[in-house]
């Protein structure tokens, strides 16, 4: 414990130390420094120039006040220069990250009590990196602002405050820096924002937009800017059948239980329930649920009352599914379960319906596929799925583009869906994947007569 | 089937069933009485009367159609007499009071089509009704499984899937687990039928081991030679009722009925 106490105290004094060392040669050379300044340079001669402003021009559609990043932007710089100074050059130091160009580049100095005069600047610029010099022509001695636009900037993509710097050059050769200058607030859009503004700008972007078919239908950079949009009613539409088509599992076994019941009753409830469900289109049961029960003054969250109706809905069909999964079952598993002594409970439980659902899987997962698509119909009733997303952007662009990002994300799950219902039907049809080989004897397919 | 091993648990049931046997030697375990039975109009049993006692092994033979399965099936009530009496033990299992799975328990059933839980391995076939019918742990019921395996020769397949094992083997597997509910009575149904011949010979030795254990077993087959070793009795019907019954030597060598020697004599 001490040794290691020790170990830990050495180094702070040895840091202190050099510290202390440090601080000693920082006084010295401010000393120096302030010694040279006051014989060489008046201090007045420091104001030559004062920063008096420093913006981007904003650039957003939706706020008229947002400067964005990766967008098209303006800066304009302007400082005032005190009369008699003769500056003869000024170096911008555009922030690192962001572009511009020196076409348009305007600069202009304002003169007069009310800076209302404009002259004409002669002036040659050059830029080094992110730094843009202009040497004047002539040494600047009027009183008054210059005013410089820099046009074409393009902020870094991420934003953040943008700090320029600048430095001018008197006709005595001193050079000095603005202090002051104020900083311009970048919001950093998204990626897809960046993307598409990249591809809108891309000569084969619109070439291919050109094409009035491509142009409504596949929009390149409206596919982009969809696509996060369009994800949220993804998330919405997928979670309403996470929790329906799970809920309408077990509804749609007992239904079907119901169904092959003995009690009368429970097969007319059962059956009567199916019928009408499945006999009616699921649109109309939507606006009955939607429409009918808050005018029968009950109050249901969109969210919760649809994936009722799609659970409901589901599972009439699932019954069906259930139903005709049971009764293709063997009659001799129900009776050599029977024969044992197991009651209809127990055979149903577990000897028909654990084989049973290994049949209908893939009907099942037809019918997750069914339920999915489905649920664009709750756009009709306002819930934000896929399709009613779309249709927003949609009605605000006039591309049907957006309705294309809604099928890829329906495609996205039925597609590989249905591949995997394929493949489980072979293996229902043909035979599960053995672990041991049979051997070779032909055995139970041979029918019952034996005479 | 030579492999298969008489454990000592087994010859100890053996004692068991022999001092049963002893106590009521007279009373038979099952008794047919004018069994009746129809499908609609179709009239498939006229009276059947066939008293079976413990410990003996019946043979039913009979021309296809003639009610073999029908009455074998009365028996545990997979159909429902139309009229007559069964009784099991002297309790009438046509009666509406009794319960018809407590019947069942006491009453093995061998199909010929196997039957087997496809989604479950040979062990847990044997284990399922084990453990929801008798309520035995799964440790009992695994024991008691792997025995059953054992004694019809399947020890080493207890993992295997029905549909790894081939028909005889399903048919051992099947039969195992109806011993593993330890009946009274097992009923056969042409258990080797849906068999290749080369098949027959395995499921056969299974059943003679049975029979030679002291089991009492109605079987109906048209295998003659395990008929004519194995019976205690063969019983022979036709249009749905017993035209003859006797010992085997009799009914084989000297049939009275003209009907069963015509049988015979198509059969051989
Ligand atoms: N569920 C049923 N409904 C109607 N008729 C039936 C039914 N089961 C059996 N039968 C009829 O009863 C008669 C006897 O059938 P059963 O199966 O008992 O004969 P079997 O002696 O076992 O014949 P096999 O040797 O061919 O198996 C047949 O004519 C058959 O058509
Ligand atoms: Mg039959």
């Amino acid at each position: 414990m001490r040794s290691e106490e020790k170990h830990v105290n050495s180094p702070t004094f040895f840091e202190y130390g050099r510290r202390r060392g440090a601080s000693v040669l920082l006084a010295v050379l401010v000393f120096a420094v302030a010694l040279v300044g006051a014989l060489v340079v008046p201090a007045e001669r420091a104001e030559a120039m004062e920063a008096v402003k420093c913006t981007g021009r904003p650039n957003s559609e939706d706020d008229p006040t947002v400067i964005m990043g990766a967008t098209e932007s303006r800066i304009t710089f302007e400082a005032s220069i005190a009369e008699g100074e003769g500056v003869s050059s000024l170096t911008l130091h555009i922030p690192d990250g962001t572009s511009f160009s020196t076409n348009d580049l305007a600069v202009t100095l304002l003169t007069g009590d009310d800076l209302m005069t404009r002259n004409e600047v002669d002036y040659t610029e050059s830029v080094d990196g992110q730094d843009l010099t202009l040497e004047f022509a002539e040494p600047i001695t009027q009183e008054g602002h210059l005013n410089i636009l820099v046009y074409e900037v393009f902020f870094p993509t991420e934003g953040g405050e943008m700090q320029l710097e600048a430095t001018y050059e008197l006709t005595d050769g001193t050079e000095e820096s603005i202090e002051g200058i104020p900083v311009i607030s970048v919001e950093g859009i998204s990626l897809t924002e960046s993307i598409s503004q990249w591809l809108e700008e891309q000569a084969w972007v619109q070439a291919w937009n050109s094409n009035r078919f491509l142009h409504l239908f596949f929009d390149p950079s409206l596919l982009v800017t969809s696509f996060p949009v369009v994800l949220t009613g993804f998330f919405m539409s997928i979670s309403i059948v996470a929790v329906a088509f799970p809920l309408a599992i077990p509804m749609g076994l007992l239904l079907a239980l119901m169904r092959i019941s003995k009690l009368r009753l429970l097969r007319g409830i059962a059956t009567t329930y199916v019928n009408i469900v499945r006999g009616t289109p699921l649109f109309l049961q939507i606006y009955v649920a939607f429409f009918g029960l808050p005018l029968a003054g009950i109050q249901i969250p969109n969210f919760i009352l649809g994936v009722t109706v799609m659970c409901m809905n589901s599972g009439a069909y699932m019954c069906e599914i259930f139903r005709a999964g049971i009764l293709s079952i063997n009659k001799g598993q129900t009776e050599a379960a029977r024969s044992l002594g197991m009651n209809g409970a127990q055979t149903m439980f577990y000897v028909i319906l654990p084989q049973m659902f290994r049949i209908v899987i893939p009907n099942l997962t037809s019918e997750f596929i069914v339920l999915y698509k489905d649920t664009s119909l709750l756009a009709a009733v306002g819930i934000m799925e896929l399709v009613m997303y779309a249709r927003t952007i949609v009605a605000s662009t006039g591309s049907i583009t957006p309705y294309i990002v809604a099928a890829l994300f329906y495609l996205v799950i039925t597609l590989p869906l249905s591949k995997v219902t394929r493949h489980l039907e072979d293996r229902v049809r043909g035979h599960r994947s053995r672990k041991h080989a049979v051997e070779p004897e032909a055995a139970a397919e041979k029918g019952a007569s034996h005479e | 089937m030579s492999d298969a091993v008489v454990n000592e648990a087994e010859k100890d049931a053996e004692v068991a069933e022999a001092a049963q046997k002893g106590a009521s030697a007279n009373e038979p375990i099952l008794r047919i009485v004018d069994l009746h039975k129809s499908f609609g109009q179709t009239v498939v049993l006229r009276g059947i009367d066939i008293d079976i006692h413990r410990g003996e092994v019946v043979v039913v033979l009979g021309p296809s159609g003639s009610g073999k399965s029908t009455m074998l099936r009365c028996l545990n009530r997979l159909e429902e007499p139309t009229s007559g009496k069964i009784l099991f033990e002297g309790q009438d299992i046509t009666d509406s009071k009794t319960d018809v799975n407590d019947v069942r328990k006491r009453m093995g059933m061998v199909f010929q089509q196997f039957n087997l839980f496809p989604h479950l391995d040979a062990l847990h076939n044997v284990m399922l009704a084990q453990q929801k019918v008798l309520g035995r742990s799964a440790e009992e019921a695994e024991r008691v499984a792997r025995e059953q395996l054992a004694r019809v020769g399947l020890a080493e397949r207890a993992d295997y899937y029905p549909d790894e094992l081939s028909g005889g083997q399903q048919q051992r597997v099947a039969i195992a687990r109806a011993l593993a509910m330890e009946p009274h009575v097992m009923l056969f149904d042409e258990a080797t039928s849906a068999l290749d011949p080369e098949l027959v010979r395995g499921v056969l030795d299974v059943m003679r081991e049975l029979a030679e254990q002291g089991m009492t077993m109605v079987v109906v087959t048209h295998e003659m030679g395990f008929a004519r070793d194995v019976a205690d009795r063969v019983v022979f019907m036709e249009g749905g009722y017993v035209v003859e019954e006797g010992a085997p030597e009799q009914l084989f060598t000297n049939p009275k009925s003209p009907r069963t020697a015509e049988f015979l004599g198509s059969i051989n």
